[in-house]
This record gives structure tokens, sequence and C-alpha cells, in this order.
């Protein structure tokens, strides 16, 4: 029983520290973001790593996921005669809700890895070290890139995953659902706001500042050998994962009373 | 100049440096021999302020360093060249890019300045046109070169070796430890060199200091040190350590 609860607290502890080193280190990458800096060659090729490299893979999730709503929904509204707003019904839920939950799992499995492996394995082989010898900031030099472009391109990934999800819904609507292409077309343009895009794209900005800031976070906090790295990894991509999910629950309420 | 003052440091419940005292003299090159595992990296990382001390003083000309800020620390680093005992070379960048890292981030000079320095020091370690390779193309050997090089790029006024000619193949050992030298004697900089063999201590060194259990055991010049090698080696190194 004491070994339970000691090891209950020591695991608190442990996640207090953490979330106290992940504070920390958001705010010192906020500051580091506004002071002068030559490294801008760094953010644009951590762009295209965050950006460019995840095209495919969001792009065959998104499809997929488009196809999928397309099909439940048009199911369940065809009973009350209502398959024409399917249009409508798959480009709120893509919006708002599949494409920014999706687009911030993936990065926080390909991205929050990488990042975390990456810093992991130069913290192992003295490489920070040797950035602060050269009189240079570990986060300037490491984390604000991939901070910003986490930050730029998730929600940049939203709207690609947006256009193909919706791609995907038309797809299963006109082929399959035997829904009119024009209607299809004309229900999501007549039934999305400008407000469920933005809530995407707030939601993506938000899970990319997530992803970065708990996978650098972690990154630099290896210690000792390799067999770390692993962990680094593992834990970079399950707590973004947990913090993206609950970050989500609250956007839900937020925007419910919004 | 480098003035260290009763250092300890513990990690976990192993004590690495129990009250160490050194000064090393401007100008000067100090030798720091120790068996492995003694704690000499731990030493050098201290003198850089990469590991702060439990307790204890390390001035750097006049300035103690152990409870600086990041800020005030990014300063005097500008003074410092470091060799890694890994050589922690920057596996992501090409070998131009690891040597000019300093002059790119910290410099205004041209890229075709820029270029010809790198080029320069490279020559310095015995390495030509091997620029644009990646580090992981590289030797270990090689790598130790190219890290002595980056150490050099920005001139600084003293420089931290950490085994610089460990793994360096024994045609460039002599290369490697004349470097060293000519340093010392042309840039009159300050130098702490770490190493667990004696031969090439004997070779640069002004003076060298023994690392035993934690502290600086004795300091001699090399004149003296070879008198007095049996001796030393036998009570302090652990003779087969070397
Ligand atoms: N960050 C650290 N955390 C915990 N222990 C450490 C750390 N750095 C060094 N040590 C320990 O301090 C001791 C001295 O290490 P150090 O690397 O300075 O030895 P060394 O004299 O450089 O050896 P070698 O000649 O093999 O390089 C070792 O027992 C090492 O395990
Ligand atoms: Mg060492």
């Amino acid at each position: 029983m004491k070994e339970i609860v000691e090891n209950l607290g020591r695991q608190a502890l442990a996640f207090l520290r953490h979330l106290g080193g992940i504070f920390l280190l958001f705010f010192s990458t906020i500051y580091w973001t506004f002071q002068p800096s030559r490294l801008k060659k760094n953010i644009f090729s951590q762009m295209v790593f965050v950006g460019m490299d995840s095209l495919l893979i969001i792009g065959v999730t998104s499809l997929l996921i488009g196809m999928v709503t397309a099909w439940q929904t048009g199911i369940a509204i065809e009973q009350f005669g209502a398959k024409t707003y399917i249009g409508g019904i798959v480009a709120v839920a893509i919006a708002r809700e599949m494409a920014p939950l999706m687009v911030g799992l993936m990065c926080a499995g390909r991205v929050g890895s990488s990042f975390a492996a990456e810093i992991g394995s130069m913290k192992v082989t003295e490489q920070i070290d040797a950035l602060k010898t050269l009189a240079v900031e570990p986060v300037q030099y490491l984390v604000v890139p991939r901070f910003l472009a986490c930050l730029v391109m998730m929600p940049v990934l939203v709207i690609f995953a947006n256009v193909i999800g919706l791609f995907g819904g038309w797809l299963v609507a006109t082929r399959n659902l035997g829904v009119d292409s024009a209607i299809y077309i004309n229900h999501v343009l007549s039934f999305t706001k400008f407000k469920d895009l933005y809530a995407g794209l707030t939601k993506a900005a938000v899970y990319g500042i997530i992803t970065s800031i708990f996978s650098c976070y972690r990154g630099l906090e290896v210690r000792g050998g390799s067999e770390d790295i692993s962990r680094a990894t593992t834990f970079a991509v399950v707590f973004s994962c947990l913090a993206i999910l609950v970050a989500d629950y609250f956007f839900s309420v937020l925007f419910n009373l919004m | 100049m480098i003035k260290i003052q009763n250092l300890y440091k513990k990690f976990g419940g192993h004590e690495v440096l129990s009250g160490l005292d050194l000064e090393v003299k401007s100008g000067e090159l100090m030798v720091i021999i120790g068996p492995s595992g003694c704690g000499k990296s731990v030493l050098l990382k201290h003198i850089i302020g990469l590991v702060s001390p439990d307790s204890g003083a390390i001035f750097i000309d006049g300035i103690d360093i152990t409870n600086l800020s990041e800020a005030k620390l990014k300063k005097i680093r500008f003074l410092f060249g470091m060799v890694f005992q890994g050589g922690a070379l920057f596996d992501s960048l090409t070998v131009e890019e690891n040597v000019a890292f300093g002059l790119r981030l910290h410099t205004d000079k041209s890229e075709e300045e820029i270029r010809r320095i790198v080029k320069e020091k490279l020559g310095l370690v015995g390495l030509e046109n091997i620029e644009d390779r990646r580090i992981d193309e590289l030797s270990g050997g090689m790598r130790k070169r190219v890290a002595l090089a980056r150490a050099i790029v920005m001139n600084p006024r003293i420089i931290l070796y950490d085994e610089p000619t460990t793994g360096v193949d024994v045609a460039m050992i002599d290369n490697v430890n004349r470097l060293i030298r000519d340093l010392q004697d042309r840039l009159k900089v300050t130098s702490v060199v770490v190493t667990h063999d004696l031969e090439n201590a004997y070779k640069v060194a002004d003076r060298i200091a023994v690392f035993h259990s934690g502290r600086i055991a004795r300091i001699e010049t090399v004149e003296k040190m070879r008198e007095m090698e049996e001796e030393i080696l036998q009570k302090y190194m652990g003779k087969s350590a070397l």
C-alpha cells in the first residue's frame, strides 16, 4: 500500500515538474521568437518538413475521412429524407472537428517524434553544449524554428485537409449516394460559415504549439544515452496526442458558448 | 587567466570534484592528465560554464562565472573555443557550415571571406576539399580535426581541448600537436588540454597537472615531469591506465 502511494506521489511530482518545464520552455520560446536572429533559413527548412512533407499522408487520411463521414451521415440522414444536405454536414464536421484533430494527431506522430529524437540525439552527442559554447541559445536555434513551423504550417495543412476531405465526401455523395454534384457544392457553400473555418484554424495553431513545445521540451530533457531518446520519442507522441485531445474537448465547450 | 578555487561537484552520490584548485596563467598551456572517468571532461565543462559546481569559484579574467546569468555567460563564451571529446559537430550541417557557424551568426563577414577563412582553418588541421561533406561521412579522427577548426575559427583567447589527439590517426597526431603549440606561441592564447596520454602531453605542455581523486594532486613542468614519470604514474595514474 505504502509503495503504491509513494509511487503515485513520485509520478505526480514528475508530472508537475514536466508541466513547469513545458510552460517555461513555452515562454522562453515566445521571448526568443521576438529576438533578432540570423536563423531564418532554419525556419524555412522546418516549414518544408512540417508542411510539404506531410502533404501525402494528410491528403490520404483526409480523403478517407471525408469519404467515411459522407457514408456515415448519408446513411443516417437518408431516413429523414435529408440526403441532399450531406454536403453541408460533411463540410462543417470536417472544417470544425475532423481536419484539425487529424492534422494535430498526425503531426504529433510524425513531426513530434522526429523533433524529440533529433533534439534528444543532439543532447546526447553534446551538440546542445556545443551550441552554448558558440554563444548560441539552443531555444532560439532549435525550438523557435520548429515552433513557428508548426504554428504556421499546421493551419495550412488544415486548409489542405478541408479541400481533400470535401472532395472525398463529394466522391461518395455523387457516386454512391446519388446526390447531385451541384447540390452538394451548393450546400457546402451555404452551410459553412467563416466561423467554422476559423475554429478549425485556431485549433490547428494551438495543436501546433502543443506538438512543438512538448516534443522539443522532452528532447532537451534527454539524459544519458540512446535509450532515453526512445523514451523521449514515445513521450513526445503520447503526451502531445493526449494534450491535443484535452484541448479539443475544451475547444468544443468554448465554441459552444460562443 | 583562469583561476579555480575549491571546486566541488557531485553527480547523484558520486563526488567527481572534491575541492579542486587550479590556476592557468595568461598565455600558458596547461595539460591535465588523469585516468579515464576521473572527471577531466566535467572539469572543462565547468570552466566554460556548461556545468555549474555545487560550490567553489571559477574566475575568468577576474570574473566569477559560477553564478552568472545565461546572458552574461554568453558574452564570456566569446572568449572561448572548445573542442569536445566526441567532437560535438552539428550532424545536420556540412563541414563548411560547422566551421563557419560562429562566423555566420556573430560576424558581418562576406560569404567569400567566410569561405576563405574556413578553408584556411581546415588547412591548419590538415583537411582539404571536404567542405561540402556531411559529418557522418567523416572518420572519427577527421571529425576531431573539424571540431578543432570550428573551435579556433573565431580566434578565441582561451581554448579548451578535450582529448584532442584521441582517435586521430598517428600520421596526423603530430600535426594536431603542432597546431596546438603553434596557436600558443603565435597568438598567445591560454589553453587547457585534457588527455590521458603523457607522450602527447610532453609535446605541447608548458606545465602538466595531475588529476587525482577529485583534485589536482600536483603540477609540474615538462622537464620535472619526465624525471618523475615513474613515480607519478605509479602513484596517481594506476600505471596500466597509460
Ligand atoms: N551529466 C552527468 N551526470 C551524471 N554523471 C556524470 C555526468 N557527467 C559526468 N558524470 C560522471 O562523472 C565522472 C567523470 O566523468 P568525465 O566524463 O569527466 O570523465 P573523464 O575524466 O573525462 O573520462 P574519459 O577520459 O573517459 O573521458 C564519471 O563517473 C561520469 O559518469
Ligand atoms: Mg572525458
